[in-house]
């Protein structure tokens, strides 16, 4: 096991940004525009990659001249699907970000993403009848491209292909930069760098997905795997209610997220309404019966009530192209694709919609303020971290940048990291699961860990099932160490991935033996009603030494 | 198999290859036809059709994702 085999290649720089998404870009434009160096490590291709990475149609946005007096504007988003989340955050923070919004949209409307429809502002989707529409439809079909185009534009460097995997730490507990693994080659990169941004996206496949078969097949990409999240948690930094699941809803077996892309009304199969919201379909609200109960379709099953359809008769011919034209810009092109294959016409056909199974929600990630400043210094975060999808990933990044523009002005240079400590660690780490002859593959690892999770910490939940749980998930997870086996690079890339979500589960299960109460989809067998002194409190949990830390706030 | 690519189409330019978020193509050199190393891993968004200078992309949806559909009665509805 030498370190020679990887190739270890170095670079020094003020602006680290692991996780090429809208947080990483727009934080990397914003630095550029400070006179900061910034290099963006992403680990597929950064046009296409990530959550955002296909489109989108949705941008939750306030607009001063669209929506007239804020006050009003607030009062109906926090009825809205993740007001809850946003609640979280806090009146002052919710203020600042609805504010921001309205800059970025106008800001990429003129880099070239087209942010109006028709010559106007559209919003539609995700709203109550009669109320707010705060969803701004836009052609985000290409967003990636564009903001990249902004990025080198500025000078800011993209380094595709890369897998950002661990902080490196200065003698005083600030950032120093991280080391990333390539995807592709035998090759090692150690960034020295005086600030760093996570913005590395949802969290997927931490639990089983219903539509068994491909296991790309989830409603997000297979590579998005709480990379960021482990890698702050290592580095001290704080993370929060991961034991908090929440619940999606969408297209059956052809697992998507972009529910309100669909225009029609949900139906059982006598054609009746699910929901009280709407008899014919509305594109300008889009019916949010899954959004108020994301349980309800699956219940319906349950109880003999279903199949759940989502039936678009009665959209004109013009509205359903138009349709057609979000589901485009929302990345669902083979959808669309299958559909023809099989001559299914939606003016006159139904599609199955299910609810998905148990999720980690973007609120169940790392602790960071209004500036996106972690506490561990020099270190930011943003993007699916919090709240508010794209728009969210927007205004965090962009505020990460300002608070890292003022920090790496004032930050002293270190002469000493752990560097050298971290990259032979690793190496070690990579060698072995590379050399090895045979052992298990990351998709046995994950479906072993998904097992676990199910059964010990899914939607019935008790002490005794936890603790067992979490022990067998310990036991499992020295296994995962000592067999994985990577063929290649991607494959290398994988099993860290897979080994990220084992890391995360550990901590998901401690927080949610620590949580004795039921709040939400965290449902304890042992301690059925809410505790309500927790209202409106955050669970913390963060590295003591060799302890985890738990606390509540 | 996920993506299908047209013998006949292809161009061997390898920009499929280049942007598949997944890197489903892992493997596949540029100037020669691609392999579709991990088909199961595919996301099936169409980054590579989208990227495709010829339209040599095609794909076969996997069974386990074909969609259940249904004309629902017309009748019931107001």
């Amino acid at each position: 096991m030498s370190q020679s085999q990887f190739t270890i290649s170095r670079y020094d720089t003020d602006f680290l940004c692991i996780g090429g998404g809208i947080a990483g870009l727009m934080a990397a434009i914003n630095a550029a525009d400070s006179g900061l160096k910034c290099i963006i490590v992403e680990k597929a291709n950064i046009k296409r990659s990530g959550s955002a990475g296909l489109g989108n149609d949705h941008f939750i946005c306030y607009i001063p001249e669209v929506h007239g007096e804020y006050e009003t504007f607030i009062e109906d988003v926090l009825r809205l699907q993740n007001g809850d989340r946003l609640r979280q955050m806090g009146p002052e923070w919710a203020r600042k970000f609805f504010f921001k919004t309205n800059e970025i949209v106008k800001m990429w409307d003129a880099w070239g993403i087209p942010m109006k429809h028709e010559g106007s502002y559209y919003f539609a989707g995700h709203s109550l009848p009669g109320r707010t529409r705060a969803f701004l439809k836009y052609n985000g079909r290409d967003q990636k491209s564009v903001l990249t185009s902004q990025a080198k534009k500025r000078g800011v460097e993209i380094h595709n292909r890369r897998m950002g995997y661990e902080l490196l730490l200065n003698d005083d507990g600030s950032v120093a930069g991280a080391v990333a693994v390539d995807t592709r080659e035998r090759a090692l990169y150690v960034y020295h760098a005086k600030a760093v941004l996570l913005g590395t996206g949802l969290v997927n496949n931490l639990w089983p997905f219903c539509s068994r078969g491909s296991v790309g097949a989830t409603p997000d990409m297979l590579n998005l795997t709480a990379d960021g999240r482990m890698m702050a948690f290592r580095a001290g930094a704080e993370l929060c209610n991961l034991e908090m699941p929440s619940l999606h809803s969408g297209i059956k077996y052809f697992s998507r997220n972009g529910q309100a892309t669909w225009e029609g009304v949900l139906r059982d199969p006598s054609g009746k309404p699910l929901g009280p919201f709407l008899d014919a379909p509305n594109p300008l609200y889009g019916d949010i019966t899954m959004e108020v109960r994301k349980e309800f379709i699956e219940e319906s099953n349950k109880e003999g009530r279903g199949p759940i359809f989502m039936d678009m008769t009665g959209l004109t011919e013009k509205q359903m192209e138009t349709m057609h034209h979000w589901l485009r810009q929302e990345g669902n092109y083979t959808l669309l694709r299958h559909f023809r294959q099989e001559g299914v016409d939606l003016m006159d056909t139904a599609v199955e919609f299910a609810t998905y199974p148990l999720l980690m929600p973007p609120s169940s990630g790392i602790v960071f303020n209004d500036r996106s400043e972690t506490c561990v210094p020099g270190l930011y975060a943003g993007g699916d971290e919090g709240y508010g999808g794209i728009a969210g990933a927007a205004v965090t990044g962009w505020w990460a940048a300002d608070a890292a523009a003022e920090y790496v002005r004032n930050k002293k240079t270190c002469a000493d990291t752990d560097a050298d400590a971290v990259v032979g660690r690793v190496v070690q780490r990579f060698n072995a699961m590379l050399d090895r002859e045979s052992g298990a593959h990351w998709t046995e690892a994950l479906q072993a860990l998904q097992n676990i999770t199910w059964d010990y910490c899914g939607e019935v939940r008790s002490a005794a099932g936890m603790e067992h749980g979490l022990s067998h998930l310990r036991r499992v997870h020295e296994h995962a160490l000592a067999t994985l086996k990577a063929e290649n690079p991607h494959e290398l890339s994988m099993c860290l991935g897979i080994l990220n979500l084992y890391e995360l589960a550990e901590l998901m299960f401690e927080m949610a033996l620590e949580r004795r109460e039921s709040r939400g989809y965290h449902k304890r067998a042992d301690f059925r009603l809410p505790d309500l002194r927790l209202n409106g409190k955050k669970h913390y949990i963060r590295k003591d030494g060799n302890h985890n830390l738990m606390s509540w706030r | 198999m996920p993506p299908v690519i047209n013998k006949e189409k292809c161009i061997h330019c390898g920009q499929c290859v280049d942007i598949c978020p997944m890197d489903v193509f892992y493997g596949s050199k540029k100037g020669e036809f691609p392999i579709v190393r991990y088909p199961e891993e595919c996301w099936h968004a169409e980054a590579c059709a989208l990227q495709c200078p010829v339209d040599a992309i095609d794909f076969r949806i996997p069974l386990t994702l074909i969609v259940p559909v249904k004309k629902l009665p017309h009748d019931a509805m107001s």
